[in-house]
C-alpha cells in the first residue's frame, strides 16, 4: 500500500503539518486480519487450548498447508502429523502460534512486490525474525520461560515502525536508510529529520490500533531504550529488556538490515539478569538455524543459515571498507594541513616585528616556493597610489628584495589584479595576471616560457598582494592543497603585511612631522625678519616726510642767505650747507624706497650684454678702486625678465660688498650666470675670495644697517634693499660664506619666456614729474 | 595813483567812475553796460548809485577781453599753504622779495579754502600732507571749480612715493617739487607755469 505522498526531497526537515499527514498515513495501513487478532489473544491469555488454535487454522487452507509443512518438516518420529492438531501436538503450542503470527503479520505488511524497498523489507523481515527466535531463546535461558511466546511476539514485531514506514513512503524510507548508512548516524534521527516521526513512535501507534496486548506495545515503543533508561513503572519491563538484548544480539550477528551500525550488547547484556556471555554465544549458534526455519514458513526462499552468514560477512567488509576510505582521506587532509603549518610557522618565524614591507613578502615568496617545491617565487605588492612594486624575490640560493616602478596604465589593461581594489579572486591559485603578469615579464629569463601562476593573498574581499612563481610541474596540483589552507596562509600574510605597511605609514609619518617642524621653524624665521623690515620700512616712511620738512627749510634760508652773501667763502660754505640738506633728504628717500619698492617694469633682458655693462659702469665710477672684475656667462642669449632698474641696484649692492671684500684679499671679484637652474629661474652669483663672515655675521647680512665693518662702511642698506628688490622682482638672494672661503653671493631671478611678453603691463610709463625733475641723487635738475 | 591802484587790487565794490578807470572806457559805457544787463551790479538801496561787485567786474573783464591789469596789477598772487610755519615764512620772504608776487598764507586746508574763494590766486602751493584734510582733496576742490581753473597748482611735499604722485597729478596738480629742493628752480616753475 503505496501512497502518492512522499515527503520533500531528502534533507528537508518535516514541519508538524507533514508529521501529521505522515500519522495519518499510518492510521490508513490495514489491520492484521482477524485470525491474527484472535491468535495474539489466545497467545496471551490464560487457558489457551491447543483446539481453540487449531479451529483458527482450519480456517485458512494456506495457514493450514504451512502448518502442515513445518510439522513434517521438524518431526523426527513415525508418523508426519496430518491434521492441524497433531501438527499443533507435534511443534508446540507455542511454536505453532508463532508461526501463524509470522505468516499473518508478513502477510499483512510486507507481501514482497517490485515496489521500491522491497529488497529493503526483506531485509527487515530477516531482522525482525531474526529477533524473535533470539528473544525467545534468550528468554528461556533467562529462565523466563513463560514469557516465552510473548519474546517471540515482541521481537516479531519489535520493528513494525520500519515496516509500516516503508509501506507508507518507500522512497524515503529507502533514503533514511542510506542515510543512516553514509553517514553513520542512528537511524531514529535520520527518521525524525527526513520524515518527522520514528519507528518506534509509528510502531506504537500502528500496535494500538491493531489492538495489541499492552506488553507488545511496549516493546515496541521502547525496545531502543537503554534498560537504565527504562522507567521501572513500565510493565513488562522484562520483556522489554528481553528484545532489547535480542536486538543488539542480531544485530551483532549481522543478520538481516536494522539500520543500525552500533552495538552495545554488554550494555543489553547487563538488562537480563540470568544470561552470561557464554550462554549468549550458544544462543548466537542457535538463531541463524532458527530463522532459517521460520523463514521458510513465511516464504523468504533465500534464508539459510550459511547465506546469512555470508550476507553478514559481506556487509562487515562494506562498512570495513568505508571505513578505510574515510580514514584514508582523513589522513590525506592531514598530510597536507601539516605541510601547510609548517610552511605557515615557517612564514610567521621570519617575519621579524621590524620588517620592511618587502621583507614581509620575501619571507611569503619563501614560504610559497618551499610549499610547492618550486625553485623561485617573487612575493609583491604595492603601496598606496605610487606605481611602485614592492618585491620581495626568493630562489633555492637565498633571498633578495627590490622595489620597482611599473607602468600604471599598461597594467590596468590586465585589469584582474590590482592590489587595493575588490577582486574577485579568492585563495589558491590561478594564473598570473594583472600586476603578477608585469612580474612575471620583469623577472623571467628570456629563454624561460613556462606559464607563471600566483597565489594572490586577499584579505575581506580586497587584495594586499600575491606570490607569483614560473610553474614548474605540468599540471599545478592545486587540488593538493585546498582552499581552505591557503585561506590560512593568505590570512596570516596579509595580516603580517598589514602590519609592515602601517609601520612603513607611521614611519614616513614621524619623517614628514619632522620635516614640516623644520620648515615651519624657517618659515617663522623669515616671517620675523620680514616683520621685522616691515617695520622698518614704516618707520622709514613715517619719518620721510618729517625729516624733508625741516631740511627744506634749512635748504632753503641757506640758498636765500647765498644771494646776500658777503664774500665766497661765505658762498661757499652757504652752498654746502644746501648740499648737505640734500644728502640727508637722500638718505631718507633710500629709506623710503627700501620701505616701499616701486611695482617693477620687468623688460627682456640679455644676461650677456647687461652684466658687462654693469662691469663697465663700476669701472667707470670707481676707476680708483683695485678689485678685478671678471664676467663669467654661459649662455649670453639667455634673457632675465627683470625690471633693469632694480636688478641695477641689485648687482650694484652686491658688487659694492665684494669688491670691499676682494680688495682686502686677492682682488678678484667673479660674476659668474651658470644657465638656468629651471625653466623658470636662473641664478646670478658675485663672488669673491676675501674674509668671509662667520655664521652668525651670515645670519644678520640682511639687516638693515647691520655691518660688521668698523671702518669705511657704507650705509648698511645695500643688502637689505637688494634683498627686498630680489624679491620684488619675484627672485630671492641668499649667501653662502665661511670664514677665510669668502663669500658668495647668490640672486635667483625669473627668466624671459615668451609668454611673459603678454603679460607685460600695457600701460605706459606714467608722468612721473619727479623723476623728470630731479636727477639719480633727488637733486633738483638745474 | 599808485595808491588808488593799490586800492583797486583790493577793493571788493566798485563804483561806475571806478568800473570806468579800470577798464579804460567812458563812465557812460560803463552805465549803459550796467543798464543792460551786460555789467552786472546793483543799486545802492534808497539812492539811483550803481554798484558793481568785484566779481561781474571781473567776469565782465574777462568776457570782453580786456586786461585785467589795472583790476589785478601785474602781480601774481601765490597761495601758499603748509603747516610748517617755518617753510610759510621761507616762502613769504623768498617769493616777495623776488618782486613779482603777491604772497597769501594758509596753514590748514580750510583756510586754503576760504582764501582761494577770497583772493583766486594764480598759483598754489601746496603742502601734501596738512592737518585737517588731504591735499589730494584740496587740489580736486580748487580743481572743480569753474572760476579756478586758471590756477595753477604745484605740489610740494617731502613724500616722494611715485605711485601718489601718479595720483596728485591725476587729481589736477600741474607740478610736483620734493623738499628740499633749489629755490630758484621753484621760482623758474613758476614763471613757466604762469607764463610772465
Amino acid at each position: 500500500m503505496t501512497t502518492a505522498l512522499d515527503p520533500s526531497p531528502a534533507g528537508a526537515s518535516v514541519g508538524i503539518d507533514q508529521l501529521q499527514v505522515m500519522l495519518n498515513h499510518i492510521d490508513q495501513l490495514p489491520t492484521l486480519p482477524a485470525v491474527a487478532c484472535r491468535l495474539l489473544e489466545t497467545a496471551t491469555s490464560e487457558g489457551a487450548r491447543a483446539a481453540d488454535l487449531s479451529a483458527l487454522i482450519e480456517n485458512d487452507p494456506s495457514l493450514t498447508a504451512k502448518i502442515l509443512s513445518l510439522a513434517r518438516r521438524s518431526h523426527l518420529g513415525t508418523r508426519a502429523p496430518t491434521t492441524v492438531q497433531q501438527a499443533v501436538v507435534v511443534l508446540g503450542f507455542r511454536a505453532v502460534r508463532n508461526a501463524v503470527l509470522c505468516v499473518k503479520v508478513f502477510e499483512t505488511l510486507g507481501g514482497a512486490s517490485a515496489a521500491p524497498g522491497a529488497e529493503l523489507a526483506t531485509s527487515l523481515w530477516k531482522h525482525s525474525l531474526a529477533t524473535a527466535c533470539a528473544a525467545t531463546l534468550i528468554a528461556e535461558a533467562a529462565g523466563a520461560k513463560d514469557l516465552g511466546g510473548e519474546a517471540f511476539v515482541g521481537g516479531l514485531l519489535h520493528d513494525i515502525g520500519k515496516l509500516a514506514l516503508l509501506t507508507c513512503v518507500p522512497k524515503s524510507y529507502v533514503r533514511v536508510v542510506r542515510r543512516t548508512e553514509e553517514r553513520r548516524v542512528c537511524i531514529v534521527d535520520a527518521e525524525r529529520e527526513l520524515l518527522g516521526v520514528d519507528h518506534t513512535v509509528a510502531g506504537k501507534r500502528l500496535a494500538v490500533r491493531w489492538g495489541l496486548p499492552e506488553a507488545i506495545v511496549s516493546v515496541i515503543w521502547l525496545h531502543h531504550q537503554t534498560p537504565e533508561a527504562l522507567p521501572t513503572t513500565v510493565d513488562a519491563g522484562h520483556l522489554v529488556r528481553i528484545v532489547h538484548l535480542a536486538d543488539h544480539l542480531v544485530r551483532r550477528l549481522r543478520i538481516g538490515c536494522s539500520g543500525y551500525h552500533r552495538t552495545a550488547t554488554v550494555e543489553a547484556l547487563a538488562g537480563v539478569p540470568g544470561i552470561d556471555g557464554a550462554r549468549l554465544e550458544q544462543i548466537s549458534t542457535q538463531i541463524p538455524l532458527d530463522v532459517e526455519a521460520h523463514g521458510e514458513l513465511i516464504g523468504l526462499n533465500d534464508v539459510n543459515a550459511a547465506g546469512l552468514y555470508a550476507e553478514a560477512l559481506a556487509d562487515a567488509n562494506r562498512e570495513l571498507g568505508r571505513i578505510n576510505t574515510e580514514l584514508a582521506e582523513a589522513n590525506r587532509r592531514f598530510t597536507i594541513r601539516e605541510r601547510v603549518f609548517d610552511a605557515l610557522t615557517g612564514f610567521t618565524g621570519s617575519v621579524v616585528p621590524e620588517a620592511g614591507l618587502a621583507d614581509v613578502w620575501l619571507a611569503a615568496a619563501e614560504c610559497v616556493r618551499r610549499l610547492l617545491a618550486v625553485s623561485s617565487a617573487i612575493g609583491f605588492t604595492c603601496h598606496g597610489q605610487q606605481p611602485v612594486l614592492h618585491l620581495g624575490i626568493s630562489s633555492a640560493g637565498g633571498g633578495r628584495t627590490d622595489v620597482v616602478p611599473f607602468e600604471p596604465a599598461g597594467c590596468r589593461a590586465l585589469h584582474t589584479f590590482w592590489p587595493g581594489k575588490p577582486t574577485t579572486l579568492t585563495g589558491g591559485l590561478v594564473e598570473a595576471a594583472g600586476l603578477g603578469r608585469v612580474v612575471a615579464e620583469l623577472y623571467a629569463a628570456t629563454d624561460d616560457h613556462r606559464p607563471w601562476w600566483m597565489f594572490p593573498v586577499v584579505r575581506a574581499g580586497r587584495a594586499v598582494g600575491a606570490v607569483a612563481f614560473p610553474a614548474e610541474h605540468e599540471s599545478l596540483q592545486e587540488a593538493a592543497i585546498p582552499g581552505d589552507e591557503w585561506d590560512t596562509l593568505a590570512d596570516a600574510m596579509a595580516l603580517a603585511a598589514s602590519f609592515a605597511r602601517m609601520r612603513a605609514s607611521a614611519e614616513r609619518t614621524s619623517e614628514e612631522l619632522a620635516d614640516a617642524g623644520r620648515r615651519l621653524h624657517d618659515a617663522r624665521e623669515e616671517v620675523s625678519r620680514v616683520r621685522s623690515l616691515a617695520m622698518v620700512a614704516q618707520m622709514a616712511a613715517g619719518a620721510a616726510h618729517e625729516l624733508n620738512t625741516p631740511l627744506a627749510v634749512v635748504s632753503g634760508r641757506a640758498q636765500l642767505l647765498v644771494r646776500s652773501a658777503v664774500d665766497e667763502e661765505q658762498r661757499r660754505d652757504l652752498n654746502t650747507i644746501h648740499e648737505q640738506c640734500l644728502k640727508c633728504s637722500e638718505i631718507v628717500s633710500e629709506l623710503v624706497d627700501f620701505a616701499k619698492p616701486a611695482a617693477p617694469q620687468p623688460q627682456a633682458v640679455q644676461v650677456g650684454p647687461w652684466l658687462e655693462r654693469l662691469r663697465q659702469h663700476w669701472r667707470a665710477r670707481h676707476g680708483g678702486q683695485s678689485a678685478r672684475i671678471t664676467v663669467k656667462v654661459s649662455d649670453a642669449m639667455l634673457r632675465l625678465h627683470v625690471d633693469v632698474a632694480q636688478a641695477d641696484r641689485i648687482l650694484e649692492a652686491l658688487l659694492d660688498n665684494a669688491v670691499l671684500a676682494a680688495a682686502e684679499s686677492d682682488g678678484q671679484v667673479l660674476i659668474n650666470c651658470p644657465g638656468p637652474t629651471s625653466d623658470e629661474t636662473a641664478v646670478i652669483s658675485v663672488e669673491d675670495h676675501g674674509a668671509g663672515m662667520s655664521a652668525e655675521v651670515l645670519e644678520h647680512a640682511v639687516d638693515p644697517f647691520f655691518s660688521h665693518r668698523p671702518a669705511g662702511r657704507a650705509r648698511g642698506l645695500g643688502l637689505s634693499r637688494a634683498y627686498r628688490l630680489a624679491e620684488n622682482n619675484g627672485g630671492r638672494l641668499w649667501l653662502e660664506s665661511s670664514p677665510g672661503h669668502g663669500t658668495r653671493a647668490f640672486v635667483e631671478l625669473p627668466v624671459f619666456r615668451d609668454s611673459c611678453a603678454e603679460e607685460r603691463v600695457g600701460t605706459p610709463a606714467p608722468k612721473n614729474v619727479y623723476e623728470k625733475s630731479c636727477d639719480e641723487q633727488g637733486r633738483d635738475r638745474v | 595813483m599808485a595808491n588808488q591802484r593799490g586800492s583797486f587790487l583790493t577793493k571788493s565794490v566798485f563804483t561806475t567812475g571806478e568800473v570806468a578807470s579800470i577798464c579804460r572806457v567812458s563812465q557812460q559805457t560803463v552805465i549803459r553796460c550796467f543798464d543792460s544787463g551786460r555789467l552786472k551790479g546793483f543799486r545802492v538801496p534808497g539812492s539811483r548809485f550803481r554798484r558793481i561787485p568785484r566779481e561781474s567786474l571781473l567776469a565782465f573783464m574777462q568776457n570782453n577781453d580786456i586786461p585785467l591789469d589795472e583790476l589785478e596789477g601785474n602781480r601774481k598772487r601765490v597761495l601758499v599753504v603748509d603747516d610748517d610755519e617755518a617753510i610759510v615764512e621761507m616762502f613769504t620772504e623768498l617769493l616777495e622779495r623776488d618782486g613779482r608776487f603777491d604772497v597769501y598764507t594758509a596753514q590748514t586746508g580750510y583756510d586754503a579754502g576760504m582764501l582761494t574763494q577770497q583772493y583766486r590766486p594764480d598759483v598754489v602751493l601746496l603742502d601734501f600732507k596738512l592737518p585737517d584734510v588731504n591735499g589730494n582733496v584740496v587740489c580736486r576742490t580748487i580743481r572743480s571749480k569753474r572760476e579756478l581753473e586758471h590756477t595753477r597748482i604745484i605740489i610740494i611735499s617731502g613724500v616722494a612715493d611715485p605711485d601718489e604722485i601718479n595720483d596728485l597729478m591725476d587729481a589736477g596738480a600741474d607740478e610736483f617739487i620734493k623738499k628740499p629742493f633749489n629755490i630758484d628752480n621753484v621760482i623758474s616753475k613758476m614763471v613757466d607755469l604762469l607764463a610772465i
